[in-house]
């Protein structure tokens, strides 16, 4: 038995001298970690495309709020109600909660990066993990 | 169209906020800067900020 990535598995198959049945059982073995690791990587964009939704959501209304918050902002340090002070605390409040709307848009365009590259080839995706990954990788008989 | 593509179309009404709040912070800040050199000026502090940040003077 050994435990290796899809691409190492069928490599070493490919080099041994098998008969028929033989290689129909191997291939009936590495088909099954292919179906496993197609799997796997449709799992994992699934939560790509969960995790983006309900961050996206969240954005969206943090940022109208934002919007609004600066709006005010500027109005009552036009209106001079407010000292300049006071308006520097709410402007300081402000540009941190935008700094962090910022990152976690940074955030989710790297999520579906990730995304891109499991949908262009969700086999290597999962294969290249198992490779990092040697003791999540599926085991063969040869 | 892929996921993704969906996911970044998503994305891109969150993108267009963000870009528009960078002109709302620059905005408030003008805003701040002016008061601040306002009260300066009342109080008859010696640099007022439109001097600090010339690129801000209105």
């Amino acid at each position: 038995m050994a435990q290796s990535p899809i691409a190492d598995a069928r490599a070493r198959r490919d080099a041994l001298s098998l008969a028929p049945d033989q290689s129909q059982a191997t291939e009936a073995e590495l088909s099954a970690a292919e179906g496993q690791a197609t799997t796997a990587a449709n799992d994992t964009l699934a939560g790509i495309e969960h995790e983006v939704n309900q961050a996206t959501d969240a954005l969206l209304v943090e940022g109208a709020d934002l919007r609004s918050a600066y709006e005010a902002v500027a109005a009552e340090a036009q209106s001079g109600r407010l000292s300049a002070d006071e308006v520097a605390a709410r402007f300081e409040d402000l540009a941190r909660r935008r700094s962090s709307l910022d990152n976690t848009l940074s955030k989710l365009g790297q999520a579906i990066e990730l995304g891109d590259r499991i949908e262009a080839d969700p086999l290597a995706y999962i294969d290249d993990l198992w490779r990092r990954f040697p003791q999540t990788a599926p085991q063969f008989s040869f | 169209m892929t996921k993704a593509e969906r996911l970044r179309r998503r994305l891109g009404a969150a993108d267009q906020l963000a870009a528009e709040l960078a002109g709302l912070h620059m905005q408030a800040e003008r805003e701040l800067f002016a008061l601040q050199d306002h009260e300066a000026r009342k109080g008859g502090a010696p640099a007022p900020v439109a001097d600090r940040f010339p690129a801000l003077d209105r």
